[in-house]
């Protein structure tokens, strides 16, 4: 299937940046007649795909969204009562609108590139500001995945905490919620560290046998019910073992806060400030701990430091935590995590203030008060005294199964325990019509009392003893912004400091930063598809079931595999998640010895983090001097250890950006010596279409749908890395206890929703019902194309490191800037900052290969935004040159003092031996249109020195 | 059997790695251990011959003579074979992890002799960071620390240090 071929005009020519023109073009410069001859000189012969794939052909926007909406009306919209951490709520209409919905805000990439991101590090430092406060704990992190994955990860900090090495158990609350008892469950699993799950109360912390190093509990519990949790902290304590507090964090505006009641660690979701259900999310996870822990932190911590004028200048902060630097020995491999939904969590903070946020949290604990008051006077009971807003109800079984259907009927979702109780939980959207329905299903034909009667008699079932009396959110930022007038203009002064896709190309190597269409994102916050509970029973979810089955079926397709699990909710969570699926098929097989995964130096840092989270042994394979897996050492390491091999994890094409021809011969090794193959699937720009994991030897793969296919980075998450395996591999893929088992066997959850984020999966199936086979071929073919134009007209001033056997790169390109260092003392990071100067997000630094850029500039950029970028590279190498030359000098150059804010070069001193003119507007493109970095270079030792990772005091902001 | 120590800095070329291991090969100087290094455009390195008498000798001139002639400076260390014992005790790998800033070696250096512990090796390099392009600041010793002080103890010891310096330590048993 060609694909010079004339793409009908609809969406693929809307989606790809250069025309036929433009590709005509590029394709002369490169000495090529064709994208075909491209893809034969890029893509080894022997692994081409030689068909289109299956999949439908191309639907227009109008069709798509047609589509959409027949599958949105197969969901039937409840008002969900189930709870279990995942709560209605009204996304305040000015974030939605001014975030959720705006580009400004979602396109946006991980802020490493500290000052052109000011905006989303001030909204993030917000939402850390508000989980301090609210969990009375000092050092907060930027946002987890999920609830379930947070207690994961509080598991590790204990367990890395813990003063004595024979305490190895861990003890879990039976009144976690379930989801967090599976996530957690897997995860000790893999690590061999047994877990107790038991009521804390009655917990035995001086047995040996079971002594804890850390003890995981729920407040309120997924009942809903209140105990204070003091006593067993302080046993915890006394026994040697850390505590880490699930909480809700809207009770926690009348509760006391888990730092006061003693607990070291606070976690939970923050979803319900605002946050769309999304059948399953994306939602931010907050994480709070004690100052001793910081360093042992999972996540991205925004710090505050200052510029090189002295200014404060926000970024992020301790990142030798982390997996892109520490690797196997990161404290997590989180990498995206879901920074744009923390950034709307923190709004609706600033946007209620800690009055509004009290006042919502107990009109809702008031109609929960009514509710019980009425479930008592019609004959039922209620598990606890005391609650915040969920209500487990007891009584006849018989009764209440009639009970559960009528509310059905009437639109209102409970919760179904075993034992035949049903569990209610209320929220921000609940009114007293609700509750008047509910009393009636509950009342079954018995004479009830009215809601609203109920609600003035009802008190409070708060427990005195754990009534919050201290204050929060008292940060001036919370109580600025109260009218939609200054809302507005604090989100869009915020969105103005960063630089998205909606300025200029983010040409980041190995983050395919490309077009998030506004077709593919509309349906995400329609109320079909964001206002149903993950856990909604099947009938109900129809529509999303059916959106679910086409896309795994097209991502089957595309990756050659059989069969897809769409529950990890990152990239990172997909490779956890795929080696579990390899492990539990060695140890299916008798062959728990297997537990060696080969990963090559060269991968993103989250494989070795993955892969010692999955339980194996790390053995890193060399690259030889062409940037490719070395042969020798591959085959040398898998017989030494043939026996004990689980993996080789491997990424295609190369992080080096090439096509390795030996593709077919390393899978064969791995096969040869017993072991499975994992292919990191963050490269897959340049595959689809034209080559595919399942024919080339992989058995599972993950993929990136924040890169590929379309999600928007959202400033650092949400993501989704779904995986997709060979059939040997299937019934091991991760499985849920509440919704989606089939009854089959299958690993267990590893993260809190079936389905991961499943709302922002319609953007995926959009993307992809839009585009058709012939499309995705040419987005891939356009991709290389464009990579491979840059690298060319670049070759002069910068040195293409690694190339394929045919001098292709694939999708991207690594540029060496090594060699300026010696002759004018320029590093990388000088010419990433420089290029901010030029309106450009730099890109990829320093990755794989220290002192080097890796360009993917992708397949939605036009031809004249990459001619802008290689004029701005080459006025770059020719300021380098004048360095070189002396006619500036080392120490004071447009390189070495970038970026330039607006004040610098505004100032009444201008001390440096070149022009205004020279640092703010190098080029004519930057006088016609220019974005002006917010702050100078950010002072990055500083910040880490002295962490401050909350709301500065207000002066600090007025010196700016 | 005689040893001999020797050092040589100088501005690095292409071709200096060969002839001083010529020099030393020619005078008959069988290599025990060696390290290397380019330092920003400087060539350094450190390396224990060992030969008969009339072998080191011969050592000294023909690296006295390059060292004129390439501009080098070459130092000896001592002949002598008494070497101290090797420490007793248990072997570490400490690795730490900052953003750059003044104190780290001699920090982590003063902690361990405090200790007890005895450096055998160590490396340190500034290097841009993954996607950050921060210069991150590791380090790499090997220790040896006596049998009473256990890895636990050097853990919280390190453990206590990091939090103090902004560092990330890793120690393992090597």
């Amino acid at each position: 299937m060609a694909v010079d071929s004339n793409v009908s005009p609809g969406f693929v020519s809307r989606h790809v940046g250069p025309r036929e023109a433009d590709v005509a073009k590029m394709l002369t410069a490169l000495g090529l007649s064709s994208l075909e001859e491209l893809v034969e000189q890029t893509v080894p012969a022997d692994i081409r795909l030689d068909r289109a794939l299956a999949i439908e052909p191309a639907a227009s926007e109008q069709a798509a969204l047609e589509e959409l909406r027949a599958l949105a009306s197969r969901n039937r919209l409840v008002k969900s009562h189930l709870g279990m951490g995942y709560h209605d709520t009204f996304t305040p209409p000015v974030l939605q609108r001014n975030v959720l919905e705006n580009p400004g805000w979602y396109t946006q990439y991980t802020p490493y590139q500290a000052e052109i991101s000011q905006g989303r590090l001030e909204a993030l430092l917000n939402f850390q500001t508000m989980v301090c406060d609210l969990t009375a704990l000092p050092v907060a992190n930027a946002s987890l995945l999920d609830e379930a994955t947070a207690a994961a990860e509080a598991m590790h900090v204990m367990y890395d905490a813990a003063s004595d090495p024979a305490a190895r158990t861990l003890l879990v609350s039976d009144r976690c919620h379930p989801q967090t008892l599976s996530v957690v469950r897997t995860r000790a699993e893999a690590l061999e560290l047994p877990v107790v799950v038991a009521d804390p109360a009655r917990f035995d912390f001086q047995d040996p046998a079971t002594r804890p190093f850390g003890v995981v509990l729920q407040y309120p519990d997924t009942d809903g019910a209140l105990h204070d949790p003091r006593e067993v902290i302080a046993r915890a304590h006394a026994a040697g073992a850390l505590v880490a507090l699930g909480a809700d964090l809207l009770a926690l505006t009348l509760l006391a806060a888990p730092g006061e009641l003693g607990a070291d660690l606070a976690y939970g979701s923050a979803q319900r400030f605002g946050v769309p259900l999304g059948f399953g999310g994306p939602h931010a996870a907050f994480f709070a701990a004690r100052a001793e822990l910081v360093r042992k932190l999972p996540g991205r911590i925004i710090g505050v430091s200052r510029d090189a004028h002295g200014k404060p200048a926000l970024r992020m902060a301790l990142q030798t935590r982390e997996q892109h630097i520490r690797r196997e020995k990161a404290t997590s491999n989180i990498c995206t995590a879901q920074a744009l939904l923390a950034i709307v969590a923190g709004g609706y903070a600033v946007w209620h203030g800690p009055d509004g946020l009290r006042a919502i949290a107990s009109r809702a604990h008031g109609l929960t008060s009514a509710l019980a008051a009425g479930v008592r006077g019609v004959g039922l009971g209620v598990a606890s005294e005391h609650f915040f807003d969920t209500l487990r109800v007891t009584g006849d079984a018989a009764r209440l199964a009639r009970a559960y259907e009528r509310a059905l009927e009437r639109g209102h979702l409970l919760r179904r325990y075993e034992d035949g109780s049903l569990g209610v939980a209320l929220d921000e959207t609940t009114t007293t019509a609700d509750v008047d329905a509910l009393l009636e299903v509950f009342a079954d034909g018995r004479p009830r009392g009215a809601a609203a009667e109920l609600v003035a008699r009802a008190g409070y079932s708060l427990p005195t003893g754990l009534v919050r009396t201290s204050a929060f959110l008292g940060h001036p930022v919370f109580h600025a912004h109260r009218s939609e007038t200054e809302m507005l203009r604090y989100l869009r002064l915020l969105e103005s400091r960063d630089l998205s896709l909606v300025h200029a190309m983010i040409p980041l190597g190995s983050c395919t930063m490309k077009l998030n269409a506004s077709a593919e994102m509309m349906p995400v916050t329609w109320p079909e598809f964001g206002r149903l509970h993950p856990f909604a029973p099947p009938e109900l979810a129809a529509g999303y079931r059916a959106l679910f089955a086409d896309l795994e079926r097209w991502l089957a397709e595309i990756t050659g595999f059989s069969a897809v699990s769409l529950q990890p909710n990152a990239g990172s969570q997909g490779e956890y998640a795929g080696l579990l699926t390899i492990r539990a098929y060695h140890d299916a097989r008798g062959e728990t010895q297997r537990r060696v995964c080969l990963i090559p130096a060269s991968a993103h840092g989250t494989n070795p983090a993955s892969a010692v989270m999955a339980g194996l042994e790390v053995k890193v394979v060399r690259t030889d001097a062409r940037g490719n897996v070395d042969l020798e050492d591959l085959e040398r390491l898998a017989r030494e250890h043939a026996p004990r091999l689980a993996a080789l994890m491997i990424t295609y094409p190369s992080t080096h950006g090439v096509f390795e021809e030996s593709i077919r011969r390393i899978t064969a090794i791995v096969h040869e010596h017993g072991g499975q193959v994992y292919l990191d699937g963050a490269n897959m720009n340049a595959q689809v279409g034209l080559c595919r994991p399942g024919d080339y030897g992989a058995d599972v793969c993950h993929l990136n749908l924040h890169k590929t296919f379309a999600i928007p980075h959202g400033g650092g998450g949400p993501g989704m890395g779904p995986i997709a395996v060979a059939p040997h591999l299937a019934p091991y893929l991760p499985r849920h206890p509440i919704a989606a088992s089939d009854g089959a066997p299958g690993s267990g959850a590893i993260a809190a929703a079936p389905w991961g984020s499943a709302s922002v999966l319609v953007i995926s199936w959009a993307y992809i019902r839009m585009m058709g086979p012939d499309g995705l071929r040419r987005a891939s073919a356009v991709a290389i194309l464009a990579a491979n134009y840059l690298a060319h007209e670049l070759r002069e001033e910068f040195a293409v490191v690694y190339a394929g056997a045919r001098g292709r790169v694939a999708h991207e390109c690594i540029l060496d800037v090594r060699p300026f260092k010696a002759t004018s003392g320029v590093e990388v990071e000088d010419v990433a900052k420089r290029l901010m100067d030029y309106g450009f997000h730099a890109p990829t630094m320093s990755f794989p290969i220290p002192g080097t850029l890796m360009i993917e500039p992708t397949e939605s950029e036009p031809l004249h935004e990459l001619e802008r970028f290689v004029e701005a590279m080459r006025c770059i190498r020719e300021e380098i040159r004048a360095v070189e030359a002396g006619v500036w000098p080392r120490g004071d150059n447009p390189l070495e003092n970038a970026p330039h804010t607006a004040q610098a070069v505004c100032a009444t001193e201008w001390p440096h031996p070149y022009s205004r003119e020279v640092a703010a507007f190098p080029t004519r493109a930057t006088r016609e249109r220019k974005f002006w970095p917010a702050v100078g270079r950010v002072d990055n030792a500083a910040g880490d020195r002295k962490l401050v990772c909350t709301c500065p005091p207000i002066e600090d902001y007025a010196a700016r | 059997m005689p040893e001999l120590v020797i050092s040589a800095i100088g501005r690095d070329r292409p071709g200096l790695v060969e002839e001083v291991s010529r020099c030393v090969l020619d005078a008959g100087l069988n290599v025990a251990d060696s390290r290397m290094v380019n330092l920003r455009g400087r060539f350094a390195l450190l390396l224990l011959g060992e030969g008969s008498a009339e072998h080191l000798a011969e050592a000294r001139r023909a690296l006295s003579a390059l060292g004129v002639e390439r501009d080098l400076q070459v130092a000896f260390g001592s002949e002598g074979g008494d070497a101290a014992p090797p420490a007793a005790g248990l072997a570490f790998r400490v690795e730490t992890y900052s953003l750059d800033q003044p104190g780290i070696v001699h920090r982590t250096s003063q902690l361990l002799h405090r200790l007890g512990a005895n450096i055998e090796e160590l490396e340190t390099r500034l290097e841009s960071a993954p996607f950050s392009g921060d210069a991150v600041f590791r380090m790499r010793l090997r220790v040896t620390v006596p049998a009473g002080v256990g890895p636990q103890r050097l853990r919280s010891e390190l453990a206590g240090l990091g939090t103090e310096l902004s560092c990330d330590i890793d120690v393992e048993p090597a």
